[in-house]
């Protein structure tokens, strides 16, 4: 995917790109693939585990929040490839690398939350996953996914 | 940081409290 945004955006319609282009389009893709990965799985994983929730005296609330959770173990393998790729690029860490704990923590929470109303949601309207499913197609969501932003805006690194 | 700080609070108090208010009935629509 990295590959192919690179070739669209770098060389297709870009114009003048750093070298360090595909580490650029990389800082937004990992994030985006975690909001699409752990909404989705939020969304569904009150329907997705009627049993558990029927029969066991757990707090409900966990269902959903361990289902974005669980999807933090890709992300932090996706970030850890993130930064490798980083360093093969030759940008070293500095202060400012600080502030990431605290932005990925604030990310989860956010996702959270969105999967805690958009599970419960699920249960009346089984339809609300198909409309989550849509967040997928590149052509509604990339308005708001950050990569495009930081494209369309050409932030520096 | 402080945009990032009021989407996340906003959108757990948001979740939690659309979460609680229809937990109570799903019972009957699982």
């Amino acid at each position: 995917m990295m590959a192919v945004l690179t070739f669209v955006f770098g060389g297709v319609v870009g114009g003048e790109h750093p070298r360090s282009f595909p580490l650029f389009v990389l800082c937004g893709l990992v994030p985006y693939n975690f909001f699409v990965g752990a909404f989705m799985t939020g969304t569904t994983s009150i329907v997705d585990n009627a049993g558990l929730v029927k029969r066991v005296l757990v707090p409900r609330e966990v269902v959903p929040v361990a289902a974005v959770l669980s999807n933090c173990v890709h992300l932090l393998i996706q970030l850890a490839l993130l930064v490798g790729i980083a360093f093969a690029f030759g940008i070293r860490p500095n202060a400012q690398w600080l502030w990431l704990p605290a932005i990925w923590v604030l990310y989860v929470a956010f996702v959270c939350g969105l999967a805690l109303g958009a599970s419960a949601i699920n249960v009346y309207v089984r339809d609300t996953q198909r409309f989550t499913g849509v967040i997928r197609w590149p052509r509604w969501c990339w308005p708001c996914a950050p990569f495009c932003w930081m494209v369309w805006r050409r932030l520096p690194l | 940081m402080i945009n990032l700080t009021l989407a996340a609070c906003l959108s757990l108090a948001a979740g939690y409290a659309i979460f609680s208010r229809l937990k109570l009935y799903f019972y009957e629509h699982i």
